[in-house]
């Protein structure tokens, strides 16, 4: 039993070890300068309510190791990590609907001076700004038809509410433009815009006990893999499917809860006279059939080992 | 088999599968249609080198893991044997790297933009030629040759073309190499130059004379004094045993007094360009040597070739520069009171201020170099008095830096009359050139630097990060690449230290390997790149926050701390993981 708790410990230490450091990693990437504590603060929490299927399918992999090395039983060990990781998943889930997050207020960036600043292909560079004017400003817009193309005054108008500095009559931006939000998770081929933060929030309207059998399939199919992925003799190769295994549960669970996806199953499942059953329900149970599968095999091949 | 020899064999074998592997997905994304065929080879196998050291980390991670997570023996002496081979092939391999990796994307960038180029020439000279514009045909034909004359497109562009104008000729057509434009009448020029003629006549200097006379003729046809005086110099010429050399001589010293006149003018350009001419038909010609020098070196105080800028443009250009020009390098002036600023803003505001007094403003929408000079295309330069008011805004189509001395006029070397003038933006007339203190290699390393950092060398990328506060440009393009590479050691030392701990420690029961389990080698490649993206990813955003606070030199140090920390870090996890195989099992 002492060894269980341990290695339970080691689960949620892994858990939050993993959500530490891709929250850390997405609310920094996704940050814009001038942001404060505040801002990173609520970026923090928003990121984690979004990424913890990550942390929980990481948990889920390391945890089925300490399990197994420190109980020595395989059956037990993919039970406790589903169990744990189902918990895991139907908290935050929780979590969610709870609305924690504060809205996120990032604080406005002071415009840069002394050095030039492009904004598209039109650069500006202020020596100082001094309350609203902008001293030594000079503006270049490079696809101007004709020249001058280049603007310079010695003191011009600076309106640090539109953050625009006006030279003459040409308007040019103070700040670098934007760049795109900053995304933890990649864009899939062929599931462009089909994020796991997004695969959430489409399950956020989902009523309590659809939202569990959904993360029930996931906790689930992340076990099975888990058990699957120790199989290997030579455990360096185990070590690695660990790591494929969770970018592949990524993927996997992305695509089959994609709108074209849950379309089809809702199909499906019309056709074999389910049609009141939701599409994230056989999803969910696709996936944790898939986690039947891959258990059974992990427990066989235990059997098999154990003779 | 000992873990040095192991860990090499591993490495080579990993990272040449991978350079395979790589090589290949870069022939598969090679577009036929963008990468012309003579360089589509060398970008593979650049795009291939760049894909390779960007992967290395993980690869070295791999290998190592690979190559100590299939020995037997015990686990301290494996270790011990293994650190020094790790750290040198580590060493070597980052060293390689950062060595080659500048220049091999020079390279996959300069193939890119030369088959861009050619492209569009390719497509310039074929509108042209269909539009019968058989001397626009020939300059597009030109910037196409000189990238690649043998492309099959190439060759048959050049046939039509040269069929079209020798098509063009036979119906009296302007063929383009002979499409330099007549000159205009001028009476009063022609009877200075006849008068010149006979001039020359009466001192019995016969070539003069009939070359003044022909020029005379040239400029007012119906000049028949002209005419006659050309033909009794001809004659007087033929009468003293001339012959047809003496036609060519009689030819050639013409050519002679005309470029002296243009030397004598201040058309130093024309003169340049014939005495270049004569030079090459009769190098030991001691006046044309002498003058040539002589023209030379007044083309240098006045102008420049526009095919220099054009032949520098065609190597390599960096888009959008702008700079201010410091007026009086190292010698920063006080800092102007900065009223209505937070003290630490106003203390930063001053420290910048400290160094924007500038002299003058350079913005050019091109810009391109060679060793000794810089061009500049679709120039502006504001010149600044003491107090930052505008005295002059010059507009140039074309300028050039060398020798402190930044010119604003420029011709075209084949068509003199084509020349290129800088004007001022409120009209009227601008100096020809200006004294500058701007530096040319400064400026490549400040191009180079904010345009494509990757292809700098380390050392001209943290010069330029060092100078480019004082031109007015952010430091950031340039930090930020040199922490890249500042991680890429680090990186690779820290993937190595992993490969080698996790290999040792997932060592399977007996120390064997099955021959099946070799087939999981994919599976392992893709493991290996996951965990690196995630660390990649980590350690970009790292030295992105490090750069937000620190963004001057000092973050390189903090880069430096922080890595080494988080490289213990995480061999100190890797030491922990609990060994898998019995040691009595195992060793």
């Amino acid at each position: 039993m002492k060894n269980w708790f341990g290695a339970a410990g080691r689960f949620c230490a892994d858990f939050l070890l993993v959500l530490i450091l891709v929250v850390a990693i997405a609310t920094l990437g996704a940050s814009p300068a001038g942001t404060d504590a505040g801002g990173l603060l609520a970026a923090a929490i928003a990121a984690a309510l979004r990424l913890f299927p990550i942390a929980a399918i990481a948990a889920i992999f390391l945890g089925y190791h300490a399990f197994e090395r420190r109980t020595g039983r395989r059956f037990l060990s993919l039970l406790s990590v589903l169990v744990l990781g189902f918990g895991v998943l139907v908290g935050f889930t929780e979590l969610r609907r709870l609305d924690l997050a504060p809205g996120l207020r990032y604080g406005k960036p002071l415009p840069p001076y002394g050095m030039v600043v492009e904004n598209g292909t039109s650069s500006l560079l202020v020596g100082h700004y001094e309350g609203s004017s902008a001293v030594l400003a000079l503006g270049y817009e490079a696809d101007a038809q004709e020249a001058p193309r280049l603007f310079y005054s010695p003191r011009a108008e600076y309106s640090p509410e539109t953050g625009t500095v006006r030279i003459g009559s040409h308007a040019f931006k103070s700040l670098e433009a934007a760049e795109p939000a900053w995304r933890f998770l990649p864009s899939i081929p062929g599931l462009e815009g089909r994020r796991l933060d997004e695969r959430l929030a489409g399950l956020d309207g989902l009523q309590l006990p659809l939202a569990l059998i959904v993360a029930g399939g996931m906790a689930f199919l992340a076990a099975g893999l888990a058990g699957f992925a120790s199989l290997p003799r030579w455990p360096l190769v185990g070590f690695f499917f660990g790591l494929a295994g969770v970018v592949i549960l990524v993927l996997l669970d992305a695509a089959l809860m994609s709108p074209p996806a849950l379309l089809l199953a809702g199909k499906l499942a019309a056709k074999l006279g389910l049609a009141k059953v939701a599409g994230p329900l056989v999803v969910a149970c696709l996936e944790a059939f898939l986690g039947l599968v891959f258990t059974v095999l992990a427990l066989v091949a235990g059997r098999r080992e154990a003779e | 088999m000992k873990p040095g020899k192991r860990i090499l064999g591993a490495t080579i074998l990993v990272d040449g599968l991978a350079f395979l592997v790589f090589f290949a997905l870069a022939a598969y994304e090679r577009n036929a249609n963008v990468i012309i065929p003579s360089y589509a080879l060398k970008w593979e196998l650049s795009k291939a080198f760049l894909d390779l050291a960007w992967w290395l980390p993980a690869l070295q991670f791999l290998a190592l893991a690979l190559a100590l997570g299939s020995m037997a023996g015990k686990s301290e002496s494996l270790l011990r044997d293994s650190i020094l081979p790790g750290v040198l092939v580590s060493a070597l391999l980052a060293a390689a790297v950062l060595i080659l990796a500048p220049d091999m994307e020079t390279r996959r960038y300069s193939y890119l933009d030369l088959s861009g180029r050619f492209n569009k020439a390719l497509a310039d000279t074929r509108a042209a030629l269909g539009d019968g514009r058989l001397v626009d045909a020939r300059s597009s034909y030109g910037a196409l040759a000189s990238i690649d004359r043998l492309d099959s497109r190439a060759v048959e562009l050049e046939t039509r073309l040269v069929n079209a104008e020798i098509k063009a000729a036979r119906g009296g057509g302007p063929r383009a190499a002979a499409a330099v434009a007549a000159p205009l009448r001028d009476p009063k020029a022609a009877r200075e130059e006849l008068a010149k003629a006979e001039d020359y006549f009466r001192q019995r200097d016969f070539y003069s004379a009939n070359w003044h006379a022909k020029k005379a003729l040239s400029l007012e046809p119906s000049l028949a004094e002209a005419r006659v005086l050309a033909d009794r110099a001809w004659g007087e010429i033929l009468a003293s045993g001339g012959s047809a050399a003496d036609a060519e001589k009689a030819a050639f010293f013409g050519r002679k007094v005309e470029a002296f006149g243009y030397l004598q003018s201040g058309d130093a350009v024309s003169a340049y360009r014939l005495f270049s001419e004569m030079s090459r038909e009769k190098p030991s010609d001691a006046d044309v040597r002498r003058y040539l020098t002589e023209s030379l070196a007044a083309l240098e105080t006045s102008g420049f070739f526009k095919d220099e800028a054009d032949a520098a443009a065609a190597a390599r250009v960096f888009p959008r520069f702008l700079i201010l020009v410091p007026a009086t390098p190292a010698t920063p002036v006080a800092a102007a009171p900065q009223a209505g600023l937070p003290a630490s803003r106003g203390s930063a505001a001053a420290a910048a201020s400290t160094y924007l007094r500038p002299a003058a403003i350079l913005a050019a929408r091109e810009v391109a170099f060679t060793p000794e000079s810089a061009f500049f295309f679709d120039l502006e330069y504001i010149t600044l008095g003491s107090e930052g008011g505008e005295i002059l805004h010059i507009v140039a189509p074309y300028a050039k830096l060398a020798a402190g001395k930044l010119f604003f006029e420029s011709v075209e070397r084949e068509r003199p009359e084509t020349v290129f003038m800088p004007s001022l933006a409120s009209g009227g007339a601008a100096p020809l050139f200006v004294e500058s203190r701007l530096d040319v290699l400064t400026l490549y390393r400040l191009a180079a630097g904010l345009r494509q950092p990757a292809s700098s060398s380390t050392l001209d990328l943290f010069q330029g990060a060092v100078a480019a506060p004082r031109y007015g440009l952010s430091q950031k393009p340039f930090m930020a690449e040199l922490l890249r590479r500042l991680g890429l050691p680090f990186a690779i030392f820290g993937a190595a230290a992993l490969g080698t701990l996790v290999g040792i420690r997932f060592r399977p029961a007996g120390g064997k390997v099955a021959k099946a389990a070799w087939l999981a080698l994919p599976v392992m490649a893709a493991g290996a790149a996951f965990f690196y993206y995630v660390g990649e990813a980590a350690d970009r955003l790292l030295s992105d926050w490090v750069l937000r606070i620190l963004p001057g030199p000092l973050s390189l140090a903090a880069s430096a701390g922080l890595r080494a920390v988080v490289l213990a870090i995480l061999v100190m996890i890797a030491a922990s993981l609990r060994r898998h195989v019995p040691e009595a099992e195992g060793d």
